[in-house]
């Protein structure tokens, strides 16, 4: 028998009025976890999910940012179009060699599949491309669980490009009009790399086919589908944890070939140099190629280059202030329920009293009293802050793919933190000062008062 | 064991000073068995409360008790004075809801001398002794009115005290049962050389302690 027994049992006597001002603490602390685990999970994919990016050219319309997360992070839409000889010249120009090139892929946006963006690229996407450093240090690429990717090279983008540039040059010479009357495609082309995600989440498999839509996927209703160009599921990507899972990759040439799709525009030059493209993914070997690039880019006209790792530090910046105002409403809630601890032990003390006179007339102290009663608040914060962690990554279980389909950040629910730990510890602070008042009160039960029938 | 000369406590009720006890002089040796008999609001319990260090007197020329001068004691340390040398049983036996007898009984020892193994090993020697070994683990709402008296008890004698006071101890029940469990209280007293002052107003438990006193005759003796 100790001061701790006689807490827990007292405890366990009012177990009604326990549960619940436990778990009103422990929906405040779930609240400031689940803040919590969100706004890291957002830092942590916004950070890691940036890598293998060194820097995105894109077009001049449009913000760096929105650059950005349309290109990492699929979202938003496209700002606009940048011409392949911006391309060419990262590939081939003194700028390559200054920064020393490690790649410089293209992308072309703007459909969809089930409303899972669907990007043009090069297989330098899977062959090139690197997310980061593993914990080995070695470079982790765009691995494969499933299948085999398609083939579509930076040289044969480069020669599809000519034709597309020599059957703009002769439709303009026929004074006809823009067509999309391409030679058929090689049957190998029409396929697809999809993300972990969009396999899950749509049910596809290898030999499974999509058919792109012509524009986002809540236009889906009125967009026009490109039946013609409908592709084969030829690989999935094994789970990144980031934008990647929800991407589908295809073959520059399919995405450029279909209808609508004007890879030349109209009055342009019948040139390869004029062939559209969203954006060129880049990575460098030169310190700071970032800064360099966004120098070199910064007064020309046609295309404009953006540090995801900038952008996206500048954006955690805003969204730092924007999440204090929902940080002091957490916080609020979580001492507004330490409030309720009081209170409750606070209106228990009255009908206690006869219960406390018994024990301070075997010899209980005031102090031990005191701390009987503070225990209990202590208790009751202990266990609500540990249920309240334990709700966070419970709802996070079960909530992750409505976040991941909100925010596009996805919440890994076994992201217990150190901070949780304060959390609980920060949470009996609040609980044993909730019981100052009660306790206090407590101690200064009068014994003979209290204690029952007088001869 | 118990000395006091000139002793009154007096409560404020408005503008009137009420008397509640007054006693001139009580003297009563260690080991001995008390009866104090008197009227309701003679003050019975306030003399106990005060042998007890519970209350303080208003007024007192000598209060000492197992030969401590409590009048002199800071109310922490009549405390830690009555958990280890005090035993009480009250006329409502006053067990905690939430503990079984065992830890009842053990809850006396925990604000006393402390609860360890040896307290332990001797709160279920004297449960076993009244006949509560099957009840150890049973709450006091699962108990008949006198086993919860003997649970009482139990936890009044469990730190070894030289003196236990005891008000009104056979509360409602019937003499018979009542009776039994008053002579085992005496028994393990006297084993012990322990000191009972008893309030009562039953004359056959008073015919069963060594002397009898009425508060009225202290009150004469002022």
């Amino acid at each position: 028998m100790n001061l701790f027994r006689v807490s827990l049992r007292n405890l366990r006597l009012r177990l009604l009025s326990t549960s619940l001002t436990t778990l009103s603490i422990a929906v405040g602390a779930g609240m400031v976890a689940a803040l919590w685990l969100l706004i890291a999970e957002t830092e942590k994919r916004y950070t890691t999910n940036t890598q293998g990016y060194r820097a995105i050219i894109g077009p001049k319309e449009g913000s760096p940012l929105s650059l950005v997360l349309s290109t990492v992070f699929n979202l938003g839409i496209e700002p606009g179009v940048v011409p392949l000889s911006v391309y060419k010249e990262l590939h081939e120009g003194d700028l390559a060699r200054r920064l020393g090139l490690v790649y410089a892929i293209p992308q072309a946006r703007g459909d969809t599949f089930g409303g899972f963006p669907i990007i043009g690229t090069t297989s330098e996407m899977f062959t090139e491309f690197r997310r980061g450093k593993d914990e080995f240090g070695e470079y982790r690429m765009l691995d494969l669980a499933e299948g085999e990717a398609w083939t579509f090279d930076h040289a044969e983008f480069l020669a599809f490009a000519e034709h597309l540039a020599e059957h703009a040059a002769e439709v303009a010479a026929d004074g006809g009009e823009h067509n999309h009357e391409h030679e058929p495609l090689p049957d190998e082309h029409m396929a697809a790399v999809i993300g972990s995600a969009v396999a899950d989440r749509l049910g596809l498999e290898l030999g499974s086919e999509i058919v792109p839509v012509h524009g986002r996927a809540d236009e889906a209703v009125v967009a026009h589908k490109h039946e013609d160009s409908a592709c084969r599921v030829v690989a999935i990507m094994a789970e990144t944890g980031g934008p990647l899972d929800r991407s589908i990759f295809i073959p520059m040439d399919v995405f450029m070939s279909m209808d609508k799709h004007d890879a030349i525009r109209p009055g342009q030059d019948a040139a390869s140099d004029s062939v559209l493209i969203s954006a060129i993914i880049v990575e460098a070997r030169a310190r700071l190629a970032e800064f360099h690039l966004r120098n070199a880019f910064q007064t020309r006209t046609d295309a404009q280059a953006a540090s995801p790792s900038i952008e996206m530090r500048q954006l955690l910046e805003m969204v730092g202030d924007a999440t204090m105002v929902l940080r002091v409403t957490v916080y609020l809630v979580l001492f507004v329920a330490g409030i309720s601890v009081m209170v409750a032990l606070y209106n228990t003390m009255n009908e206690r009293r006869r219960e406390i006179a018994i024990m301070r007339s075997l010899g209980a102290r005031r102090h031990q009293i005191l701390r009987i009663i503070l225990q209990e608040a202590l208790l009751i914060a202990f266990l609500g802050g540990g249920l309240g962690v334990l709700l966070c990554h419970v709802s996070a279980y079960f909530f992750a793919p409505l976040v991941s389909d909100i925010s596009g950040v996805m919440v890994d629910w076994r992201a217990f933190s150190v901070d949780e730990l304060w959390l609980i510890l920060g949470t009996c602070v609040l609980g044993g000062f909730a019981g100052i008042l009660p306790a206090i009160k407590g101690s200064l039960v009068e014994v003979a008062d209290n204690l029952g029938p007088v001869s | 064991m118990i000395e006091i000369e000139q002793l009154a406590k007096t409560y404020r009720r408005g503008d009137q000073l009420v008397t509640a006890c007054t006693v001139g002089h009580l003297s009563i040796g260690r080991g001995e068995q008390v009866a104090l008999l008197g009227q309701s609001g003679l003050g019975k319990t306030t003399l106990l409360n005060m042998i007890a260090g519970i209350v303080r007197p208003s007024q007192v020329r000598k209060l000492l008790v197992a030969d401590q001068d409590l009048t002199a004691m800071s109310e922490s340390a009549r405390d830690r004075f009555r958990g280890r040398h005090v035993g009480i049983v009250f006329q409502t036996f006053n067990l905690l809801m939430p503990f079984d007898s065992l830890e009842n009984v053990m809850l006396g020892a925990l604000f006393g001398q402390g609860s360890n193994q040896h307290t332990r090993e001797r709160a279920e020697e004297l449960l076993r002794r009244v006949g509560l070994a099957d009840r150890m683990h049973h709450l006091p709402g699962e108990l008949s009115v006198g086993q919860v008296q003997r649970v009482a008890m139990c936890r009044a004698l469990i730190n070894e005290p030289q003196l236990i006071l005891a008000d009104e101890p056979l509360g409602n029940q019937d003499r018979k049962t009542g009776g039994e469990v008053l002579r085992l209280l005496l028994e393990i007293a006297g084993e012990e050389d322990c000191t009972v002052v008893m309030v009562t107003h039953d004359p056959e438990s008073a015919a069963m302690m060594q002397r009898q006193i009425d508060l009225a005759d202290l009150r004469q003796a002022s």
